[in-house]
């Protein structure tokens, strides 16, 4: 496999434990270069323990991870010179000045880049001589992201980077990132549950669940083929179209299915062959998607 | 190297506060002298004293400060991914935060002690008495103990897990292991072999400490009861081969034989064949061991107390040995064992708690066993039963050399002999006689003698009827034949020193005397015999039937002074007998040996047991 074929990120069968609490339950997933991937999941679904595995930061308790064709545990050091990282918390001294972070950042990176530093701190409105502890959650997470950013990273790898970001600080720190992917075509890693965020960058998603993958594609095919059917009576027997439904409830007097493998011919087989009076289909938003797979059996 | 110094620039640029505190604390010293109430004392002595109480007692709590907070903090407040999100090593990461916690405190001594200092460097070498960099040497080894281990427990107990209640009782049984390497040397008067292992056990303990952290975060990582985990795991794994080595090394060390001695001391009674054999083993430094020694045989047993000619004895018919064991070479107080050699029997705890500085002896069967502390208590045990028969303070005891015997089981006789020591001029030497009647618990001052000295030797026959008491001069020395028990004069002579003079077994005086060509003559009974030219010579045993073997250097000599002939000479053989008249001995009795017990003698590094009369030696073992 050469270098271009190798992911950027290829998990397999990761576990993570605390005690006799599992974290992360045999994941697997693979990071395409090039891609924008979005790791999507619930507080507490194991989002940033696999993340933190990931990078090297943490041992998982079994199974592979290679980050860049490399192990990630094992030559974390080496690494970390290719990968950018915002963390979910912002982890900088915050004794810090911004400038002296910056400092120390370009006596770490060979490939430091000041000037986009600089450049991104100005469009943030950020003074160098702040104090990272004084800085708002929006600011911190700016400051971490124009970091990253600087060190000219083949992967950046964002963990919860709008959590506690208002709409403005959310649009901002997209924007660089949207930017970033324009200029270079950095690969991005990123975990979240801002899904509205991410629907409009991302190329590939996996929905993690109680520490398990329970889904992973491209995100066109995904919502290619996640549907709400909404049906006017009740009962309906959709697996006779072999429809497999995610979600199946009451909706008024009659029924609403999510379909995770809607396809239009089989749909109107249903309708021709069932006495379905009126049913109506509709497209779904990646939150309505992750809802139906990861919300409602919590 | 760079990302270490760039992780120490980091560290430091947070600290200016710190810095900023000790430059404020150095004022101090210089603003109290003129506080009310510390004015009356000297202003230099003030600064000088203030400043370095302030500036090692901020640098000691800071050095634990940041031992407890330079890694544990960020890991509590997981900021430690901070570091892990770039390339920096594990290494980098801990030997940079170290080197700039140990910047720190140099920087903060400095700053504090050096303006006190200055201000009166006499004052401070008056106030301290310490070398400068022998004070810099222990604030500096204080201050990184407490860095580092500041840092091993911040990191445990920060990490909140259950896993320190398995730290704490791993700290015991370290400690527990550390006291079971070291007391034996401790028994074997091995202080200078100790102060070698303890310096070793500590530098050991030192660098796992300070590679400890390089480890912990390379396999903990930003994860805080990794961190704990990883740090515990290479602490108590390397601390455990270290003790294991440190265990095998006493195991060694106290595995040794009497052929394992590189000198050698024999202590050897007249009854029986078994003497003590203490000395320093090869390639030991100066570990010390002692032995029960079967001259007939070879046959050793070890024994672990302390050396035989001031605290261990056999009884009179040979068969029990009866020792103090301290429990460290320091130790003022120890039990006494009792052991039977040559039979199968170990060692008998008698559960006797005496001071180093007690006398004991046993009675002639072994049976009992007195001993008198340094206060005059006197107390006379039953060994069988260990119990204590009675009790009494002799008085008068203080600065005195007590000495004591059995006359019979239920009756012992003590002689307080004062001054404890030689004295440097002549001056009156005294001896109070006493009796115990352990029955009737009463004790009676029977006699005293009184003579002018400056050496007083006193020495009683083995039937405890006479005492021959030696008053020696250095140029000239008396000696007296008294009633052992009541002191009262029998005969005066002119004699020689103490080495020269001996009673023997008849209760008559011999002496040896040599002239100017270094030729020895033995006088006793009238008799003048002619032994020989030798340098030195001395009495070394009387043996059954009327002889004697006298020592030198290297000369042995043995004489018939009943038919004033001499038996055998080995001169300039570089043959030296252990045996010698024990002037001080607890038990002041003479005896006499039966003639075919083995001698031990030393010849070029090699212990004989020699037949006394006929010359012939087999040899023990060489050290």
């Amino acid at each position: 496999m050469n270098h271009a074929e190798t992911p950027a990120i290829r998990i397999d069968g990761m576990t993570v434990r605390y005690g006799r609490r599992v974290a992360v339950d045999t994941a697997s997933l693979t990071v395409p270069r090039g891609s924008v991937y979005a790791l999507l999941g619930r507080n507490g679904a194991g989002k940033s323990s696999l993340v933190r595995c990931a990078l090297g930061q943490q041992r998982a308790t079994s199974g592979n991870t290679e980050v860049l064709g490399e192990d990630s545990w094992k030559h974390r050091t080496r690494l970390m010179e290719r990968i950018g990282v915002v963390a979910e918390d912002a982890d900088a001294p915050p004794e810090m000045r911004v400038q002296q972070l910056a400092d120390f950042c370009a006596s770490l990176y060979s490939r430091f880049d000041t000037k986009a530093f600089d450049a991104r701190l100005d469009r943030f409105g950020i003074a160098k001589q702040t104090r990272f502890g004084d800085l708002s959650k929006g600011q911190k997470k700016q400051v971490s992201l124009a970091l990253a950013l600087a060190t000219t990273p083949e992967l950046i790898v964002l963990d919860d980077p709008t959590l506690g970001l208002d709409v403005v600080a959310r649009k901002s720190l997209f924007d660089e990132v949207i930017a970033e992917l324009a200029d270079r075509g950095t690969t991005v890693f990123l975990t979240t549950h801002d899904l509205t965020g991410v629907e409009h960058i991302a190329d590939r998603v996996a929905i993690m669940n109680d520490g398990r993958i329970v889904l992973e594609e491209e995100l066109e095919t995904l919502k290619a083929r996640f549907r709400r059917i909404r049906f006017a009576a009740q009962p309906v027997a959709l697996d006779a179209a072999s429809f497999r439904t995610a979600l199946v409830r009451n909706w008024g007097a009659g029924t609403e299915a999510i379909v995770s493998n809607y396809d239009d011919l089989a749909f109107e087989r249903l309708r021709s062959n069932a006495t379905i009076q009126s049913a109506d289909v509709s497209a779904m938003s990646l939150e309505e998607i992750f809802i139906a797979v990861a919300g409602e059996k919590q | 190297m760079s990302h270490v110094l760039a992780i120490a620039r980091r560290d430091l640029a947070e600290r200016t506060s710190v810095f900023i505190a000790a430059a404020v604390l150095a004022v101090l010293p210089f603003v109290l002298p003129a506080v009310p109430g510390v004015r009356a004392f000297s202003y230099t002595d003030v600064v000088t004293t203030v400043g370095a109480i302030v500036a090692i007692g901020f640098t000691l709590g800071l050095a634990l400060v940041l031992g407890v907070t330079m890694i544990g903090r960020d890991l509590s407040e997981k900021r430690m991914s901070f570091y892990f999100s770039k390339p920096l090593s594990a290494s980098a990461i801990w030997f940079g935060k170290l080197i700039a916690a140990i910047v720190t405190l140099v920087v903060c001594f400095v700053v504090l002690f050096f303006p006190s200092y200055l201000a009166g460097t006499t004052s401070w070498q008056r106030s301290w008495n310490l070398e400068l960099p022998v004070a810099f040497a222990i604030v500096g080894g204080a201050a990184l103990v407490l860095l580092l281990f500041g840092h091993v427990f911040g990191t445990m107990f920060r990490s909140k897990s259950p896993l320190v209640a398995l730290d704490v009782a791993l700290m015991a049984g370290a400690a527990l292991a550390i006291a079971a390497i070291i007391r034996p040397l401790l028994e074997g008067f091995a202080g200078d072999l100790i102060t070698r292992v303890a310096f070793t056990l500590f530098a050991a303990l030192m660098l796992i400490l300070l590679a400890c952290g390089a480890w912990q975060l390379a396999h903990g990582r930003a994860d805080r009861r990794q961190n704990h985990y990883a740090l515990s795991r290479f602490v108590w794994v390397s601390l455990a081969i270290v003790l294991v080595v440190a265990g095998l090394f006493t195991a060694w060390v106290v595995n040794v034989s009497p052929s394992d001695l590189k000198t050698v001391n024999v202590s050897q009674p007249e009854e029986g064949s078994w003497s003590f054999v203490f000395g320093q083993a090869k390639h030991r430094m100066d570990y010390h061991a002692l032995f029960l020694y079967d001259l007939a045989s070879g046959k050793s047993m070890r024994l672990h107390g302390i050396r035989s000619w001031f605290s261990s004895g056999l009884s009179r018919d040979g068969r029990t040995v009866a020792y103090l064991q301290l429990p460290d070479y320091r130790a003022m107080e120890g039990e006494l064992y009792t052991v039977q050699p040559g039979t199968s029997g170990e060692s008998v705890d008698t559960q006797i708690a005496v001071s180093r500085y007690s006398e004991f002896v046993l009675s002639d069967d072994g049976a009992r066993l007195a001993v008198i502390d340094g206060n005059g208590l006197l107390t006379a045990y039953e060994l069988a039963s260990k119990k204590a028969l009675a009790s009494v303070r002799v008085p008068n005891t203080a600065r005195t050399m007590r000495r004591l015997f059995f006359v019979s089981p239920e009756l012992l006789r003590i002689y307080i002999q004062s001054p404890q020591f030689p004295t440097m001029k002549v001056a009156e030497h005294g001896v109070d006689i006493y009796e115990f009647d352990v029955r009737a618990r009463s004790l009676a001052h029977t006699g005293q003698l009184r003579t002018d000295a400056k050496h007083l030797g006193l020495a009683v026959s083995a039937d405890g009827k006479r005492a021959l008491m030696v008053a020696d001069r250095d140029s000239s020395a008396t000696a007296r034949i008294v009633d052992a028990r009541t002191g009262q004069l029998i005969a005066e002579a002119p004699a020689e020193g103490l080495m020269h003079t001996t009673l023997l077994a008849d209760g008559s005086i011999a002496t040896l005397k040599k002239d100017a060509s270094m030729q020895w003559t033995l006088n006793t009974g009238g008799k003048q015999i002619p032994v020989g030219k030798s340098t030195q010579l001395f009495f070394a045993r009387e043996l059954a039937g009327g002889r004697l073997v006298l020592n030198g250097a290297s000369n042995l000599v043995v004489v018939d002074y009943v038919h004033g002939a001499v038996l055998r000479t080995d001169f300039d053989s570089a043959m030296t007998s252990f045996s010698y008249p024990q002037w001080y001995a607890a038990d002041p009795r003479r005896s006499v040996a039966d003639a075919s017990q083995p001698l031990a003698v030393h010849q070029k590094g090699v212990l004989y047991a020699m037949q006394p009369l006929s010359g012939e030696k087999k040899e023990m073992f060489r050290f």
